[in-house]
C-alpha cells in the first residue's frame, strides 16, 4: 500500500509538473470553467426566481442538486483525467510498456494523471456547497454522514464507467467518443432527477445510473431516500465496479497491441 | 541446462476485420472477422544468461512473441514458462526481473527530462538509494549520457533518447532483457555506441537476453544462438556459423586487378560487381578451386580474397527455400 501511495503521489506530482509548463492554457482552462459555472448557477437562479419551485425543490435545493453534480462531476475529472489521454497510449503503442511494468496499470492510466486545475474548480464547488447544505435544516442527523457516502458511492460509479471506457478503449482504440457519451448523459444529472417524466426516469436510476449519482446524495441529505433506494445504490454501486473490473481483464486478453 | 525461457507450442491468432472492396456501407452492419495466425506452434528455449536473436521479414512474428513473452499479449494456444511465472498473469514479481526496450517508442516522459523518469522507476522498481546511484551511475557512463538527464526528453535527439531509454530499462538490473530493434533507425555512430553498450552490459551482468533486429550487425555481434522466423514459424534454430555452414551455399571473391587483366567468358557469368580495379564473383563452394585457379590465369591482381556469402544473402536463401 506504502509503494502504491508513493508512486501514486510521483504520478500526480510529475503530472502537476506538466500542465504547470504551460501557464496560459492553465489561465484560459481555469477561466472558461468559472465562467461555464457561473453562467449555469445564475440560469438556475434565474429560472427560479421566476417559478419558485422546481418538481417541488426550492431555489436553495436546486442549487445544491447543481453543486452536489458539479462536485462529483469535478472529482470525477480531476481523478480520472488520465483516461482523457489514454487513446494516445494505445495508438503509439506506448501502452505495452505500461504493461510490463510491476503495479497495477490503473495507477497510471486511471488515475495517474490527477489534474491540479480540476483542484481549484473542486474547491469552489466544495465551498458553494457547504454554504447552501447550511442554508437547508435537515430532518435527521445522519443526514451528512449519507450525502457524503453516497458522494463516494456515485465516484466509485464514476470509476467503473472509466474503467470500461479503458476496457473498451483497449480493444478497439475508441475513448474519444465514450467518453463524451459519458459526459452527456452524467450532465442529465445537474438538475434533480424528477424532473424527467417516466421511463426516462428509472432508466436514468437503473439502466444509465445518472440519478443515483447526481441525485440521490443530496434526496439523501434532504432525507427523501428510503431505507431500500440508499441498499440500492450502495450495491449498484459494487455490482458497476465488479463488472467493469472483469471487463477489463477479459480486454486485457482481447488486447491485440496494434499500436506504433 | 539451466533453461530461463521455455516455449511450447506457442501460437498467437489475431482477429482481424475483413474490408471488402466495394462493400459499401452494409459493411457496417455485416462484419467479417477472420484469424490472422501471426505465430503457429512455436517452441524454443532460452539458457540463464544466453543472448538468443530473432531475424525474419516483417510480419514474421518476431514482435508478437516478445509480447507474449512479456505478458502484454494472450497467447491463442501454448504454453510459456519464464523462470516458471506465467507472463500473462503479470506478477509483480516476475515483471521486476524483466525489462523490453522497443525502438521508436518511449517509456521516457516525454515533457520533463529523463532524471524524473529514472526516479520514477526508482520508486517502480523500489530500489535502494544506493543501488539506484550507484546503477544510474554505471550506466550513464557506459552510454556517456550525463549531460543529457536534465533536458526535457522532447528536445533530444533519437539516438540520445534511445541511449536514456536503455538506462530507463536497465536501472533495475532486471535479468531477462527483451530488445526489440533497439537500434531501428539510429545513425551509424550512435548504432556502435549502444552495440558497444549492450556487449558491456552483456559481459559485466550476464542478463538473458532476446534480441530481434533487421540489421545483421546486431546480430553477429550480441547473439550465442540464432532463430530465424518466417510467416509464425520457426525456420532456424542454431548457431550463426552453422547457419553459414547449412545454407550458405556460395563463396564470394574478391579481386583488385590491373588493367591488362582478362576475365574468361566461363567466369564473366560470376560477376555481381565489375567496377575497376575492384571484381566480385559468387561462386558455388563446390566450384570454389576450379574457379580460383581460372582467376589467376587472367593476368596480374594485386588482391584476391575468398569469403563466406554475407550473413544477410545466407538469410535471404533459407527464407527463400521456406517460403517456396
Amino acid at each position: 500500500m506504502k509503494h502504491t501511495l508513493s508512486l501514486l503521489k510521483l504520478f500526480s506530482y510529475y503530472s502537476i509538473k506538466k500542465t504547470l509548463a504551460q501557464p496560459l492554457s492553465v489561465f484560459l482552462f481555469v477561466v472558461a470553467k468559472i465562467i461555464r459555472f457561473a453562467l449555469f448557477f445564475f440560469f438556475i437562479h434565474y429560472l427560479l426566481s421566476k417559478t419558485r419551485m422546481l418538481v417541488g425543490y426550492t431555489l436553495t435545493e436546486t442549487l445544491l442538486f447543481f453543486l452536489t453534480f458539479s462536485l462529483i462531476d469535478g472529482i470525477a475529472q480531476l481523478l480520472f483525467r488520465e483516461v482523457y489521454r489514454f487513446r494516445p497510449l494505445v495508438t503509439e503503442g506506448t501502452l505495452d510498456l505500461v504493461l510490463t511494468k510491476p503495479y497495477h496499470p490503473f495507477l497510471q492510466i486511471l488515475i495517474g494523471g490527477i489534474d491540479i486545475l480540476d483542484v481549484v474548480m473542486v474547491c469552489i464547488y466544495g465551498v458553494f456547497a457547504l454554504y447552501f447544505l447550511r442554508q437547508i435544516d435537515s430532518s435527521y442527523s445522519l443526514s451528512l454522514v449519507v450525502y457524503i457516502l453516497l458522494i463516494v458511492n456515485a465516484l466509485i460509479i464514476a470509476a467503473a464507467a472509466h474503467i470500461c471506457i479503458l476496457a473498451l478503449g483497449l480493444i478497439s482504440s475508441e475513448i474519444d467518443n465514450a467518453l463524451s457519451l459519458f459526459r452527456d448523459i452524467t450532465r442529465l444529472g445537474s438538475l434533480p432527477i424528477d424532473i424527467y417524466s417516466e421511463p426516462i426516469r428509472t432508466i436514468l436510476n437503473t439502466v444509465v445510473p445518472v440519478g443515483v449519482m447526481m441525485s440521490f446524495p443530496v434526496k439523501g441529505y434532504l432525507g427523501l431516500l428510503s431505507i431500500q433506494s440508499l441498499v440500492y445504490s450502495l450495491l449498484l454501486g459494487t455490482v458497476l465496479l465488479w463488472t467493469s473490473l472483469y471487463m477489463w481483464r477479459r480486454a486485457l486478453v482481447h488486447y491485440q497491441s496494434w499500436g506504433g | 541446462m539451466d533453461h530461463d525461457i521455455l516455449v511450447t507450442h506457442l501460437t498467437k491468432a489475431y482477429k482481424v476485420r475483413e474490408v471488402k472492396k466495394g462493400g459499401g456501407f452494409m459493411q457496417f452492419f455485416k462484419r467479417k472477422y477472420s484469424d490472422h495466425t501471426a505465430l503457429s506452434d512455436v517452441s524454443f528455449t532460452v539458457n540463464k544468461g544466453e543472448v538468443m536473436g530473432m531475424v525474419g521479414p516483417n510480419g514474421a512474428g518476431k514482435t508478437t512473441t516478445m509480447k507474449m513473452l512479456s505478458g502484454i499479449l494472450y497467447p491463442t494456444s501454448g504454453s510459456i514458462r519464464i523462470r516458471g511465472y506465467v507472463p500473462f498473469e503479470k506478477k509483480h514479481a516476475f515483471l521486476r526481473q524483466i525489462s523490453f526496450v522497443m525502438g521508436r517508442k518511449n517509456q521516457l516522459i516525454w515533457d520533463l527530462p529523463a532524471i524524473d523518469t529514472f526516479r520514477l522507476n526508482k520508486e517502480i522498481y523500489e530500489l535502494d538509494d544506493a543501488v539506484y546511484k550507484r546503477s544510474l551511475s554505471t550506466l550513464l557512463d557506459f552510454l556517456d549520457a550525463h549531460e543529457l538527464i536534465h533536458r526535457p526528453v522532447k528536445t533530444l535527439s533519437l539516438g540520445q533518447r534511445m541511449r536514456l531509454e536503455l538506462v530507463a530499462a536497465l536501472l533495475h538490473n532486471p535479468s531477462i532483457l527483451f530488445l526489440d530493434e533497439p537500434t531501428l533507425g539510429l545513425d551509424i555512430v550512435v548504432h556502435s555506441s549502444i552495440l558497444r553498450f549492450l556487449q558491456e552490459y552483456r559481459r559485466e551482468f550476464h542478463p538473458t537476453i532476446l534480441l530481434s533486429s533487421h540489421d545483421m550487425r546486431d546480430v553477429e555481434q550480441l547473439t550465442n544462438r540464432l532463430m530465424l522466423v518466417n510467416k509464425g514459424k520457426i525456420v532456424y534454430q542454431g548457431t550463426l556459423n552453422a547457419l553459414v555452414h547449412l545454407y550458405g551455399t556460395h563463396k564470394r571473391i574478391r579481386v583488385v586487378r590491373e588493367k591488362s587483366y582478362v576475365l574468361s567468358k566461363k567466369l564473366k557469368k560470376l560477376v555481381t560487381t565489375d567496377t575497376f580495379p575492384l571484381l566480385e564473383l559468387r561462386v558455388k563452394r563446390s566450384d570454389l578451386e576450379d574457379t580460383v585457379s581460372q582467376l589467376l590465369l587472367g593476368g596480374k591482381c594485386t588482391d584476391l580474397t575468398v569469403e563466406n556469402e554475407s550473413i544477410e544473402k545466407v538469410i535471404e536463401e533459407v527464407l527463400s527455400i521456406n517460403s517456396s
